[in-house]
């Protein structure tokens, strides 16, 4: 469609491809006012109000892009000034106000902030404000899709020359603005030219390969109605060096600002390959340079920063690429973003925005004293820097604008200061980028040293001085409980003195190692103290490991001898190390009398401690008593422990949780009571271990604590303290945990090279934290999180977590290189080292760490950290194997390892061998759940092993150990375990789904409850009961014999009822409603249902008329009618949250209207790919063979691929059947009853139209579907008040797989829990 | 005129044999800021108000000294 031009000058034609832009954003949001520009002119001198009415009007009228309207066909709109009237400029009087100037802000408030429909609405307007005699304030507010900001500033420019004519009688010095019609034949003509081929093909390569693009937020940028600004003007030296910066390296000066801009930008993300946004003005050689209109766009330009590079050399590559990226400027990169597929993605174009506006002085009017005021700039999606020159005098002011969505106040002022500081380091570095701090010297005072304010005098001692000291003062106080002994400290040390002896008698002195190999129990404990009370440090060996890996030990960390009860002698090799027994059995073990056992000092080892190595061999961490005194020190203070209080010990002593556990209780006088070796693993157990023992204090790793908490005997549990740490703490958990136990719970974070733990956060009940920091440093301890050239980083942005502190361990025991790899020069303290621990954090702006990850390939497994590296060592060594490789899968229960495996040429691999092998040499945690063979390990394209390429291995556990109590149950958890190939028993709550269950193996499920029960349930019965109880259940009450058929209640086993329950949930939560696609049935939303993390019902609603018989609706509108009947009888109190998947989602609308009407309450509608009626309206009638082809399409199945004479009710059926698909399983009358309900709901569609309804919708868009097509969004925008778009990279048809089920559930997931009412 | 060619050739630091009539600036390497400082400057020296919007528009030597002579002569 090219341009008119009429018989009267009337513009019309399609809108520019600017204005299109704009105009797709505004419909999905068309009442947020941000995309009005206001200015407010302010004029003093003596000007005469009627003629300064008349030069704005004459002004505006020569702006013929502002007198127009938008109208015609959604898919394609046109712009028209056809019997569009003229903007009348009124005068408003306000010199008799007592404020005006209060007075005339209230009123441009008000007109800037209305949002403008361009189909019906002035898309400008202008008011002149008579303040007095000689002073007038000129208003002028625009839509964006008619004016940008160098179109207003033609406009003032014009004005000004205007009022100079006609108050000097000269004519006006500037020609009349351009028209309009010139700028939309430019436009027709670029469209179609050669020009925009080239274009596309420069950004095609530019942005080639581009990975994900980040911003100073991780978050969603969106438009939004407001936004913060943080301003300051730019000093006139450090303006000056910028200029001087730019000229040296031959690029402009907005140029060196952005660049510089990127340089902080890539400080914030991480990543050296930034993209940038930068408007450009388009007006340059374009009809459009003298026409007041929207012509701007924001190009993306890309650039990869250096640190060892310049800062000037920076500014001059980055000057090449936004000179090219401006001689293809005109290119749209609303366009851009959706010819790169980013749209389809949900994927960022560009970060933030750099705006850079060289001041442009207004003509001058003598006698006239002009100021400009800019009002509203824009919309800002994310975050824009604006350079702004405000004329020789005024300097350039720095304006950080950010949507208050992402950032806040204190973020954005925070930003304006950061970068400003960053600017003038910028400017003044001759040598390398890497040297221009990324903080403020505040900052970096604040991060570096504020967050780590924690010198605190402890004594410089050892563990074993502490507990003769107790023994001093409590000696009968009881220090040990076991199974069946109890000890006091006098008997303790009594004990310990004697084992000392023994020691030293064989050669152990202080620096020495004692292996201390025993099952947990008082024996073991007085085994650690009495080793140390010998000067030397223990080496916990844990029996249950296999004998290999003891060995492994002993010969790595070759102590002086190792202590053994006389059961466990055989597992100490006899031929390396040798042997000293205790409890002495014979006179020859007992301790001689006549020995001086030598007393550690603080600086001497305390223990050794093994952690998984990563290649292939475990390393041996040497704690210092002083840094393990710290940390018990700071314990006691913290929770204020006495000798009150009884610990339990339960943590295996190779973990060196363990560490405090055990300690802990000397230092105060306490009790520590010590649980049998295998009771960790059963929570039972536990909680009567602490009701028994009267615990106060208890340790969990969060995986175990889940399961715990789950447990009967935890119910009304009260334990003062619980402490949580290796693994990381959950929100959720917490939340759980103070459902279930009366106790304070505190989350800890540490490595075994920093003495257990260095931060620390407390979790009460109160705390809404999510994710749960890991809190402060402890006592004498420092925390930095830096980026990759050691530099601290700012809040909120990940770095690597290094710790420095009197907590360090002295080092790794012989690996000295490992040792000196590891920890490092404390940069910010001469002398001192800090430790690289490899893991991944954030400060928050409270001080608190938050853990991020992991920065290399070691997982914790139920807590105890295992190195990837050291079982695919292990595994890659065995014959046969020619590679392998391991990987976590996070599980509900906590990681899970998989190993997979190569087999060298000519062999076959046995995976249930390697597996054996590998639980011979492995402790329990490191030994994979399954071994799977591959052909070969999927590489990168840089030929390393890709990780996130190996395939997710089959589901295979049991959860519920609990048990099953009828003849029932036990058949069915039987052919679960069967028919899913699972280990172990399932118990009564184990979900047919969630152990792996899907549509195929539903139906050879119901295939052995037919033949094992005599029983024909549909699969409905499975997908409504999908646990051993209740699908037992079902079983039992479709059970043989002809008068439970007859029974009409048992309809319901065909799971086809109007109202099928998805998912269970408290009776305190509104439920969600998901309402059936075309084929009347709702089981697709299980996936969601399920993803869906807070506890909530989830309830699908499906046709009535599946059942045949029953009548069907005979308008859209009666049947969401009589669906809202029947979810709202009795339940008027609550929101009602509604959720639809295509046609699903056009029902929701109108259910949404129809509860809207009854004076109930709307909470979140959700579409899920679904497009208003309207868009079905002129569709052709489905023929009589598209309910079947319906059905095929929504199992899945392409119906083209059956001939169309073989398309009967009977070959659909075979081929639903064939493949395993539940719909293939249903009974005939279902069956008629789905192709009913679908030729229905084809009519009930096409007849149907939608009202407005005063209700928010969220739409997820398939993205990878509807490609070249006009759907979208915003086709609900006149049906709705506010339509929330999502895109998601699926196809139709997958919008209820896991994948999408996944992203849905996370956004609507939010969406439930912050809204009003629940 | 030449005066003109010649502070054109001087901004883009180019021969002024390069700032031929009929060459298009832009291809020369012009951008806005340039273009805004040179209308400046031949504001001030014509004593015609000379800006960015009236030379943006076909950014080319002769078209550029029409719009000055037009106005001075």
């Amino acid at each position: 469609m090219g341009v008119d031009l009429g018989s009267n000058g009337v513009i019309e034609g399609r809108l520019t491809e600017a204005q299109e832009g704009l105009w797709l954003a505004r419909r999905l949001d068309p009442r947020n006012p941000s995309q009005n520009t206001g200015q407010i002119l302010r004029l003093r001198g003596p000007i005469d109000t009627e003629s300064l009415r008349g030069v704005v009007q004459q002004t505006i009228d020569e702006c013929d892009a502002f007198r127009v309207r938008i109208a015609g066909d959604p898919a394609a709109p046109t712009v028209t000034s056809r019997d569009v009237p003229h903007i009348r400029v009124a005068v408003d009087d306000v010199s008799g106000e007592r404020d005006p100037e209060r007075v005339i802000r209230s009123r441009v408030q008000s007109d800037v902030e209305r949002p403008r429909d361009p189909a019906s609405d002035p898309m400008a307007s202008s008011v002149v404000y008579r303040v007095a005699d000689d002073e007038h304030w000129w208003y002028f507010c625009g839509q964006h899709l008619v004016i940008d900001g160098y179109g207003t500033t033609l406009l003032n420019v014009r004005f000004m020359d205007l009022l100079r004519a006609v108050s000097t009688g000269e004519p006006p010095r500037t020609p009349e603005l351009g028209s309009f019609q010139a700028v939309l034949e430019e436009d027709a003509a670029y469209r179609v030219s050669a020009d925009r081929l080239a274009d596309r093909r420069f950004w095609g390569e530019e942005l080639a390969e581009l990975a994900d693009v980040a911003s100073l937020s991780g978050g969603e940028p969106l438009p939004s109605a407001f936004h913060h600004r943080a301003r300051r003007v730019i000093g006139a030296e450090l303006q000056g060096a910028l200029e001087a910066m730019g000229r040296d390296a031959g690029v402009t000066w907005p140029d060196a600002v952005a660049a510089a801009v990127a340089a902080f930008v890539a400080r914030h993300t991480g990543d050296g390959d930034i993209v940038l946004g930068l408007p450009v003005m388009n007006r340059l050689g374009s009809a459009s340079a003298r026409v007041p209109c929207t012509i701007m766009n924001v190009t993306p330009i890309r650039v990869r920063l250096d640190e060892a590079e310049t800062p000037g050399a920076i500014v001059a590559r980055f000057g090449d690429a936004s000179k090219r990226a401006r001689a293809h400027g005109r290119y749209r990169s609303e366009e851009l973003r959706r010819e790169l597929g980013f749209v389809g993605e949900g994927r960022r174009l560009f970060g933030p925005l750099v705006n850079v506006l060289p001041f442009r002085p207004l003509p001058a009017v003598e006698g006239v004293a002009a100021h400009l005021e800019v009002l509203g700039a824009g919309p800002v999606d994310d975050v824009t820097f604006t350079f702004r020159g405000g004329g020789v005098d005024a300097g350039i002011a720095l304006e950080v604008d950010s949507n208050p969505a992402l950032y806040s106040l204190a973020q954005t002022e925070t930003f304006r200061d950061r970068l400003l500081a960053f600017l003038e380091a910028f400017a003044a570095e001759d040598h390398e980028l890497a040297r221009v701090p990324t903080l403020t010297e505040t900052e970096k005072e604040r991060w570096v040293r504020g967050v780590n304010d924690t010198a605190h005098a402890v004594e410089e001692t050892t563990l074993v001085e502490r507990l003769e000291r107790t023994v001093r003062a409590r000696p009968d106080a009881v220090a040990l409980v076991g199974e069946e002994i109890e000890l006091t400290y006098a008997e303790v040390i009594e004990r310990t003195n004697a084992l000392a002896r023994r020691l030293r008698a064989a050669g152990v002195g202080r620096g020495a190692i004692v292996g201390v190999c025993y099952p947990r129990s008082v024996d073991q404990v007085l085994g650690f103290l009495g080793v140390m009370s010998a000067g030397a440090a223990y080496l916990p060996l844990d029996p249950e490991h296999p004998e290999g890996r003891i060995r492994q030990l002993i010969g790595d960390a070759e102590p002086r001898v190792v202590l053994a009860p006389s059961s466990l002698s055989r597992l100490v090799p006899a031929d390396s190390v040798d042997l000293v027994v205790w409890p002495p059995g014979s006179v020859d073990e007992s301790a001689p009398s006549d020995v001086e056992p030598e007393a550690p000092r603080p600086h001497d080892a305390a223990y050794v401690i093994y952690t998984s190595g990563s290649t292939g061999r475990p390393k041996g961490v040497v704690i210092e008593h002083r840094a393990i005194v710290n940390r018990l020190e700071w314990m006691r203070a913290a929770f204020a422990f006495g000798p009150d209080d009884r610990i339990l010990h339960k943590t295996p002593a190779t973990f060196d949780v363990s560490v405090w556990e055990l300690f802990l209780p000397m230092l105060c006088g306490a009790t520590l009571v010590v649980a049998p070796p295998t009771a960790h693993r059963d929570p039972a157990w536990i909680a009567r271990l602490i009701r028994e023992h009267g615990i106060t204090a208890v340790h969990f790793v969060p995986s175990m604590l889940g399961p715990f908490l789950d447990h009967p005997s935890a119910d009304g549990l009260e334990v003062r303290r619980v402490f949580c740490s290796g693994e990381a703490l959950t929100a959720p958990l917490r939340d759980r945990f103070h459902r279930r136990v009366r106790g304070e719970l505190h989350n800890l974070y540490g490595p075994t090279e920093a003495a257990v733990d260095v931060t620390h956060w407390a979790a009460p009940p109160h705390d809404t934290s999510d994710p749960i920091p890991i809190g402060r440093p402890v006592w004498n301890t420092r925390m930095y999180v830096l980026d990759d050239h050691q530099r601290p980083v700012p809040p909120g942005v990940v770095g690597d977590l290094f710790i420095a502190g009197r907590q360090l361990a002295r080092g790794y025991l012989g690996r000295d290189d490992l040792t000196s790899d590891r920890f490092i020069p404390d940069p910010f303290v001469a002398g001192e080292r800090m430790y690289r621990t490899g893991d991944l954090a954030a400060w928050r702006e409270d001080g608190a760490l938050e853990f991020a990850g992991r920065a290399d390939h070691q997982v914790k497994i139920r807590g105890q950290r295992i190195e990837l590296g050291e079982i695919e060592t292990v595994i890659a060594d065995l014959p046969g194997v020619a590679s392998a490789a391991v990987r976590a899968w996070a599980e509900p229960q906590g990681a899970a390892l998989v190993a997979y495996a190569t087999a060298t040429s000519g062999t076959v691999l046995d995976p249930d061998g390697i597996r054996a092998e590998v639980t011979a040499r492995l402790p329990d945690a490191m030994v994979p759940r399954v071994v799977l063979a591959l052909d070969d390990l999927p590489l990168t394209s840089s030929g390393k092993l890709d990780r996130n390429a190996l395939p997710r291995p089959p589901r295979a556990r049991a959860e519920d150990t609990g048990a099953l109590t009828t003849p029932t149950q036990r058949l069915v958890a039987e052919m679960f375990r069967q028919v899913l190939d699972i280990d172990g028993m399932p118990g009564p709550t184990d979900d047919f789904f969630a152990l792996g269950g899907h549509s195929l193996t539903a139906v050879e499920l119901l295939a052995e409850v037919r033949s094992r029960c005599g029983v024909d349930l549909g699969p409905g019965a499975l997908f409504s009961r999908p646990t051993v109880t209740r699908f037992a259940e079902a079983i039992d009450r479709g059970g043989p014999g002809p008068e439970a058929r007859s029974d009409p209640g048992l309809d319901e086993t065909y799971g086809l009822e109007p109202l099928l329950e998805l998912s269970s949930g408290p009776e305190d939560r509104a439920p969600l409603y998901c309402i059936h696609p075309a084929g009347g049935i709702s089981w697709c939303y299980g996936t969601l249902a399920r993803a869906l993390a807070s506890r909530r019902r989830v309830i699908g609603l499906q046709a009535t008329g599946l059942r045949t018989g029953r009548p069907l609706p005979g308008s859209l509108t009666e049947m969401a009618s009589s669906y809202v009947d029947a979810i709202s009888t009795g339940r008027r109190d609550r929101p009602f949250h509604l959720l639809g998947w295509s046609v699903g989602g056009i029902i929701a609308h109108a259910m949404a209207a129809r509860l809207l009407e009854i004076g109930c309450r709307v909470g979140q509608v959700v579409l899920l790919d679904a497009y208003p009626a309207d868009c079905w309206h002129d569709a052709p009638p489905p023929g009589p063979d598209a309910a079947l082809r319906a059905l095929l399409l929504i199992a899945g199945e392409d119906p083209e691929t059956i001939d169309p004479d073989d398309l009967t009710r009977e070959t659909v059926r075979a081929r639903l059947a064939e493949r395993g698909h539940v719909l293939g399983a249903l009974s005939d009358d279902a069956l008629d009853g789905v192709v009913r309900v679908v030729e229905s709901n084809n009519r009930l569609v096409r007849e149907h139209h939608h009202e407005p309804v005063e209700a928010d919708l969220i739409h997820f868009q398939a993205g990878l579907d509807h490609v070249g097509e006009r759907f979208d969004a915003g086709m609900w925008a006149p049906y709705a008040r506010r339509v929330e778009a999502h895109v998601i990279p699926f196809v139709h048809a997958r919008m209820t797989g896991g994948a999408a089920s996944e992203r849905v559930a996370t956004v609507l997931g939010q969406r439930l829990e912050s809204g009003r009412g629940r | 005129m030449e005066t003109m060619r010649a502070d054109i050739a001087a901004i883009l630091d180019q021969p002024t044999s390069l700032v031929e009539d009929g060459v298009n600036l832009l291809d020369l390497g012009l951008d806005s800021l340039r273009i805004m400082e040179l209308a400046d400057r031949w504001s001030q020296a014509s004593g015609v108000f000379v800006d960015f919007a009236m030379l943006a528009e076909e950014p080319e030597v002769t078209a550029w000294w029409g719009l000055i002579s037009d106005r001075t002569g």
